[in-house]
C-alpha cells in the first residue's frame, strides 16, 4: 500500500489526513493488510456468513407503539444545530452561484 | 465482594444500600485518580431506603462501560467524536438492570469506541490495572475491569467484540462473559462490528455474572438479532464434562509461563473426574486475519454516521464537505486506522479477496466448531497467550491485535464464553492474573456457570 492509495481511502471515508499520517498508515496498513491476506490461502467453496446466527422472520402487530412527537424534544436537544421551529439545521448543499 | 455477599448483607441486616453507596464513593475517591476506571461518576444516584427482596439487584451499585446509553448521561465512547454527546434513551440491557434495583455509580473508560486491548486508545487517558498500576487493564472494557478489580463495585457492564470483557477480566483476575451472539439485545449499545458486539460482565465470582446475565438476557423488540430459549438446541449441564484442548491452536505465540499454568489446570481439571481430550481446530488459527476483515468493513460502515451533523460536535468549515472533514478529524488515531483498512477491504477489486472471503472463512469456522462440539461439551484456552503488558510497551497495532488470538474465534462464530480467573504468573516479582476461557456451543451460558461454579466459585468461598 502506498501513499496515493492511503490518500484515496482518505477521501472514501471523509478522514482528513496529514502528510506525516498518510505516511504512517501506508506503512502500518500495509503490514496489516499482508496478516490478512493469508486467509486467501484457505479454499472457502461455502456461502458466506452474512447473520451471527439463524436468520429468521421477526413479526409484530402492525400497531403504532409510540405516541407522535414524543421523542422529539429531547433528539432536537441532542442535535448540533437546529432552528426554532424544530428543524435539524445543515449547511447550504446547492447553489445559485454554480 | 460479591453481589451474592452483598445481598446476603443487606438481607441481613449488616449493612444498608446507602452505607454501601457511601462505601462505593470513599473507594473511587481514594482510588480513581491514581487508576482512572471512570470517566463519570453520578453522585446524584442515590440508595434505596428499603431493600426490595423480589428484585435480584435491589441497591447493588453496578459501572457501566460508555459506551451503553444511559437517558440522560453522557455516552462518551471514550471519543472527541461524542465528548458532548448526551444519550436519549436507555439501552434495554440498562432498562433491564433498573427493573432489578441496581444503582448506576459512574460510566467508565473505554478504548475509543471499544478498539484496541490496553484502553491506552481512550481519547480522555489510559486506565491502570488495579494489580499492578505499571501495567495495563486490558481492553476495551478496561475502566470496568479496573473498578471492579480496585474494589469500588461487586461487578461492571462492559461489552465485547473481539475479546473487550474477557481479556481485561484475564488481566485483572476477574470472571469475564461474553453471552451468546443474540443472547442479550444490543439496542443502546454504541455500534462497532454489529455482527460481533455483544455486551456482557465482569465479576468477581461466576454467580454473580450468572445473576446478572439472568436479569439483562432475552428477546427485545428493539433487537431482531436477539434469540428465544427455541432459537438453538438445549445445552444441558452434567456430572462430569469432555473438554477439549485445541492443542494445534495453542501452539505458538503463548508465553512460557501461561503455558505451564495453563498445563497445571488442564492437569488438576482431569483429577476432578472431567475427561480431556486434544482436538484440532485448524482454523482457529486464521481466525485472527478474519476478524482484522470483517470488524474493520463493520467499523468503517457503522462509523460513516459520525459526520457531525445529526450528533456530536458539529465541523468547522464554509460548506459540507469541510464541516464533514473537520467533525471526523476528531476521531483517534486507531479509529482512523480501522475506518481506513474497513475501507480498503470494502472497496471495488478487493470485496471478494478480503470481506467476502473473510465471511466464507467464517462459514467454516463455524461448522468446524459445531464438529468439535458433537465429541466435546466445552473447549478451554488461555484466554490471553500473556499476562498483562506495561503501559506503552506494546506500540505496533498487529503485535497489539494479537493479544486477541484466543478470544475473536468465539465472537466471529456466535458461541458464549467465559473467562475465570485460575492462572497466576510471576513478573519482576508481582504475581499477575491470567485466565483461562471456557467455550460452550450457542446458548450454553448455564454449562458455562455449572463448570465455573465448580472450578472458580466454590473453591473461593
Amino acid at each position: 500500500m502506498n501513499t496515493e492509495d492511503v490518500t484515496h481511502l482518505g477521501t472514501l471515508a471523509r478522514i482528513p489526513l496529514s502528510d506525516a499520517d498518510t505516511a504512517a498508515f501506508a506503512a502500518e496498513l500495509g503490514t496489516i493488510v499482508e496478516y490478512v491476506s493469508a486467509i486467501n490461502e484457505i479454499t472457502a467453496d461455502v456461502a458466506v456468513t452474512k447473520q451471527n446466527g439463524p436468520v429468521m422472520n421477526v413479526f409484530r402487530p402492525d400497531e403504532v407503539t409510540n405516541e407522535s412527537g414524543a421523542c422529539r424534544d429531547v433528539l432536537l436537544e441532542a442535535m448540533p444545530d437546529t432552528t426554532p421551529a424544530g428543524h435539524l439545521k445543515v449547511p447550504r448543499i446547492l447553489s445559485n452561484d454554480e | 465482594m460479591t453481589i451474592s455477599s452483598l445481598v446476603d448483607a443487606y438481607t441481613r441486616g449488616d449493612t444498608t444500600p446507602a452505607t454501601y453507596l457511601k462505601e462505593v464513593r470513599e473507594c473511587i475517591a481514594a482510588n480513581d485518580a491514581d487508576i482512572h476506571a471512570y470517566l463519570e461518576t453520578y453522585d446524584d444516584v442515590t440508595a434505596p431506603d428499603t431493600v426490595d427482596p423480589d428484585a435480584p439487584l435491589s441497591g447493588v451499585p453496578l459501572a457501566i462501560k460508555n459506551n451503553i446509553l444511559i437517558a440522560g448521561r453522557l455516552a462518551t465512547a471514550a471519543s472527541n467524536v461524542l465528548k458532548d454527546y448526551t444519550a436519549t434513551y436507555d439501552a434495554t440491557i440498562i432498562t433491564r438492570l433498573k427493573e432489578a434495583g441496581a444503582l448506576f455509580v459512574g460510566a467508565t473508560n473505554l478504548d475509543e469506541f471499544a478498539m484496541g486491548s490496553s484502553t491506552e486508545n481512550s481519547a480522555f487517558g489510559p486506565t491502570k490495572n488495579p494489580v499492578d498500576p505499571s501495567r495495563v487493564p486490558g481492553g476495551s472494557s478496561g475502566g470496568s475491569a479496573a473498578a471492579v478489580a480496585m474494589g469500588s463495585v461487586p461487578a461492571a457492564i462492559g461489552t465485547d467484540t473481539g475479546g473487550s470483557i474477557r481479556q481485561p477480566a484475564s488481566y485483572c483476575g476477574l470472571v469475564g462473559l461474553k453471552p451468546t451472539y443474540g443472547a442479550l439485545s444490543r439496542y443502546g449499545l454504541i455500534a462497532m462490528g454489529s455482527s460481533l458486539d455483544q455486551a456482557g460482565t465482569l465479576t468477581n465470582s461466576v454467580a454473580d455474572a450468572k445473576r446478572l446475565f439472568t436479569v439483562m438476557a432475552g428477546q427485545d423488540p428493539h433487537d431482531a438479532t436477539t434469540i428465544t430459549p427455541d432459537t438453538y438446541p438445549a445445552v444441558e449441564t452434567r456430572d462430569t464434562y469432555t473438554i477439549g484442548v485445541p492443542r494445534d491452536f495453542l501452539a505458538s505465540g503463548v508465553d512460557d509461563d501461561v503455558r505451564d499454568a495453563f498445563d497445571r489446570h488442564i492437569e488438576a481439571l482431569q483429577e476432578t473426574g472431567h475427561t480431556v481430550v486434544d482436538i484440532s481446530l485448524p482454523l482457529f488459527a486464521e481466525g485472527l486475519a478474519a476478524y482484522y476483515i470483517v470488524m474493520p468493513a463493520e467499523v468503517s460502515s457503522n462509523l460513516a454516521r459520525y459526520d457531525g451533523m445529526r450528533y456530536g460536535t458539529r465541523g468547522d468549515g464554509d460548506d459540507l464537505l469541510a464541516q464533514y472533514l473537520s467533525a471526523r478529524d476528531a476521531f483517534g488515531p486507531e479509529v482512523k486506522r480501522r475506518i481506513l483498512l474497513g475501507t480498503y477491504v470494502l472497496s471495488a477489486g478487493y470485496y471478494d479477496a478480503y470481506y467476502a472471503k473473510a465471511e466464507a472463512v467464517r462459514t467454516l469456522m463455524r461448522n468446524e466448531l459445531n464438529e468439535r462440539f458433537a465429541e466435546v461439551d466445552l473447549i478451554v484456552t488461555p484466554t490471553t497467550p500473556t499476562p498483562a503488558f506495561r503501559l506503552g510497551e506494546v506500540a505496533d497495532p498487529l503485535s497489539m491485535y494479537r493479544q486477541d488470538i484466543f478470544t475473536v474465534p468465539v465472537n466471529l462464530t456466535g458461541v458464549p464464553a467465559i473467562s475465570l480467573p485460575l492462572l497466576s504468573v510471576e513478573r519482576d516479582g508481582t504475581t499477575l492474573p491470567v485466565g483461562v476461557q471456557y467455550i460452550a456451543p450457542h446458548a450454553g451460558e448455564e454449562r458455562l456457570f455449572d463448570i465455573g461454579v465448580r472450578l472458580h466459585d466454590t473453591e473461593n468461598q
